[in-house]
């Protein structure tokens, strides 16, 4: 028994000392993200946390020019590929993107701390994370911070999509759609996703998120079909996003769900047992 | 040997199963354990309101409570 019990302790002590220093073991970035920031702010983005991905920190004060901030145009298609390397193998079926669009994401928490970033280079080169894995997948998704924000930078290049039209869709969390003439020939862009705006309430939940821009669509709603179906150019894909939040036992969803097991479990074990009585 | 009867509660475990099985599945969902989707939450919940209803069927049952009831002596025989 006692052996046991020194075994069981040994172990405990083992995993509390071996397991951080294995996550706290950062992975080498391969891309380095800090190019798509102009030289003059790059100071204000420091990689505050050490994953290689650079930090919001503090916010520059309004009206200065931040991340991803392209005013004069100057992420030119061969800039971006130049920047996030080419020929990755895609090893997973899991997340894809195909068409010319491509772009860079990175997710932050609510301090402005780095959560998770990706980038795709176009074409049928799969979504990679920045340490050269196949990201979006089951395995691998794409983390967001339900407190936080998601700032991208996407691109068309070389297309130019005109009278385009748009669906994207997280299964049971959202689904959005758009078009637009496209008059001024836009076929890049920078913004800003702020998750703490738009939901009502933290939680964790692993979502399955697909979406379509297609060429020359016109006003009506695009129906999802495979790739092949669309007119082309068009831009499809699919993977895998989960969205952090607090501990889930303190969310909403989270409490209504241990309430309901453990109601659940005392009726069944109490109240729902065949029971024996004497014969009057 | 004093007789017993055998009551079964089939709906009861239904209802307890289907809180369950929902509680189960949107628990795994919020641990992002599974993913969300309403056909894994349905799926969970039928499945274990079968089992609720199949354990108020067939589970072992519990003993009876209390004393059992005192038959009454037969009426003696008119002499």
């Amino acid at each position: 028994m006692k052996r046991w019990r020194n075994l069981l302790l040994a172990t405990g002590l083992l995993a509390l000392t071996v397991q951080p220093a294995m996550v706290l073991a950062q992975e080498e970035p391969t891309v380095d993200l800090m190019q798509f920031i102009p030289e003059q702010f790059r100071a204000d983005f420091a990689d505050l946390n050490n994953d290689g991905i650079p930090d919001l920190g503090e916010l520059p004060p309004e009206g200065v020019a931040g991340i991803w901030d392209d005013k004069v145009g100057e992420v030119t298609d061969e800039g971006f590929l130049a920047a996030v390397g080419s020929g990755y193998a895609s090893g997973d079926d899991g997340s894809a993107l195909t068409g010319p669009c491509k772009g860079v994401v990175i997710s932050y928490d609510a301090e402005g701390m780095s959560v998770d970033a990706m980038f795709d280079a176009g074409g049928p080169q799969p979504l990679m994370d920045i340490y050269g894995r196949q990201k979006m997948t089951k395995s691998n998704p794409l983390d967001v911070d339900t407190r936080g924000v998601l700032v991208y930078y996407g691109s068309s290049q070389p297309e130019t999509f005109h009278d385009h039209r748009w669906f994207i869709e997280a299964a049971g969390v959202f689904k959005d759609d758009g078009g637009d003439p496209n008059p001024r020939d836009k076929n890049r862009n920078a913004g800003s996703v702020d998750f703490g705006d738009l939901l009502p309430f933290s939680f964790t939940a692993l979502v399955e998120a697909r979406g379509a821009w297609v060429d020359n669509w016109g006003p009506t709603e695009l129906p999802e079909m495979a790739a092949d179906a669309y007119p082309t150019p068009n831009c499809v894909g699919h993977g895998w996003v989960k969205f952090v939040g607090p501990s889930p036992f303190l969310t909403p969803p989270g409490i209504l769900a241990l309430a309901l097991v453990a109601a659940g479990f005392t009726g069944v074990l109490f109240n729902a047992r065949p029971a024996l009585s004497w014969k009057e | 040997m004093p007789a017993t009867t055998l009551k079964r509660h089939p709906v009861r475990g239904a209802i307890w199963g289907l809180l369950f099985g929902t509680g189960l599945g949107l628990l795994l969902m919020v641990m992002a354990i599974v993913p969300l989707s309403i056909t894994t939450l349905i799926i969970y919940a039928v499945v274990n309101t079968s089992l609720g209803a199949a354990w108020g069927m067939f589970a072992p049952a519990k003993k009876p409570k209390g004393a059992p009831v005192a038959l009454e002596p037969p009426p003696a025989p008119m002499s």
